[in-house]
């Protein structure tokens, strides 16, 4: 059974944030719950739909979750302009809390999809108490991310031998994604993203990537070798499973199937051990 | 490796299949010739991305770089030296 409901605190009593509960049966004695840090921007509306099936399978073999928006986006409160790594990294610190007091649970297993891997990171070390993550196709360098989320209009543009207009060049204070403004702040911490040197505080790890494109699975191999250099426990997947966070619909019935299949199985496992 | 027959290799087989390479090398301009829109021209761009570990940023994203194939091979080079 999935509950929505608004939480948070910042400015106390605020509730600025929207999240959803997915329970397990009421004598399951569950030994984690897995909190959901969800891919940015139209990356977030497209894979929103495998992150809600995706609890409903954990439910069913009793592991309860929660999904949440950051302040900002979906439907918490705030503007996207307002939102910062470091923004998304509080909201993320404030669900685990959430997720704790709501089941009961010592213990978290933070999925970061997309974007969400290096936000489920920095949650973590700051906590310092989350011992096991996943990141379904993390972005790894956050430069090439943020010319992703604003190069399409320009290559719109550049195919229609359009250079912006003066209009389009004044007042700009930020920058266009989605007919919304991504602070500049953001945008300069994008661009010092690289999740493969971020600190790690966890200790077990699955990663999962796509196979089939080049730059991506290097930087997945590079991410998957940091994290064994030091000394972490490492499950990686690569498999040919199409792209779930830019789907073409957000209606789309496709979901990544061996993603979740290897996720449970991996998530099963750590319940058992 | 000629980069500009690669380009139009690329071009030729999969942006727009069966386009002759000698109308692609000579072309003025590959969007007005109808040979590459915006989706083929983001297909170009990671093709070249992967295939010569460079990073093209949006301030690349200007006529004179991708008109022609010479304009493309221009830009792969001076980012391939600077990579």
């Amino acid at each position: 059974m999935a509950r929505a409901f608004f939480f948070g605190d910042r400015p106390p009593g605020s509730a600025h944030l929207f999240g959803t509960v997915t329970h397990v049966s009421p004598s399951a004695k569950p030994a984690f719950a897995v909190l959901m840090c969800h891919a940015f921007s139209e990356e977030r509306q497209k894979s929103y739909r495998s992150t809600y099936l995706f609890a409903r399978q954990l439910a069913s073999v009793g592991i309860p979750s929660m999904r949440f928006d950051y302040f900002g986006t979906g439907d918490s409160r705030g503007n996207l302009s307002d939102v910062t790594l470091h923004s998304m990294t509080d909201d993320t610190v404030e669900a685990c809390h959430e997720i704790r007091e709501r089941f009961q649970v010592d213990s978290i297993v933070l999925l970061g999809v997309r974007l969400g891997a290096a936000v489920a990171t920095r949650a973590a070390n700051r906590l310092g108490d989350i011992d096991r993550m996943i990141f379904w196709n993390p972005v790894i360098e956050g430069r090439r991310f943020l010319r992703d989320l604003t190069r399409t209009e320009a290559m719109i543009n550049l195919a229609r031998k359009k250079r912006p207009s003066a209009e389009q060049k004044v007042d700009v204070t930020g920058i266009e994604v989605d007919a919304d403004t991504l602070s500049e702040t953001m945008a300069s911490q994008l661009k010092e993203l690289d999740l493969a040197s971020e600190t790690q505080f966890a200790s077990e790890f699955l990663v999962t990537g796509r196979k089939s494109d080049k730059i991506e699975t290097r930087q997945i191999e590079n991410l998957v070798g940091s994290l064994a250099a030091r000394d972490k426990r490492v499950c990686c997947w690569t498999g040919e499973e199409r792209e779930f966070w830019s789907s073409r619909s957000m209606y789309d019935a496709f979901y990544p199937r061996l993603t979740f299949e290897t996720s449970i199985e991996w998530l099963t496992k750590q319940r058992n051990t | 490796m000629d980069l500009s027959k690669h380009i139009s290799d690329f071009i030729g087989t999969t942006i727009l299949p069966g386009t002759p390479e000698e109308k692609i090398l000579a072309s003025e301009s590959l969007f007005d010739d109808g040979i590459i829109d915006s989706l083929g021209l983001q297909q170009l761009i990671i093709h070249l991305e992967e295939e010569f570990g460079i990073f093209i940023e949006e301030e690349h994203l200007i006529p004179e770089n991708f008109e022609t194939v010479s304009g493309v091979s221009t830009l792969v080079e001076s980012l391939a030296e600077a990579h």
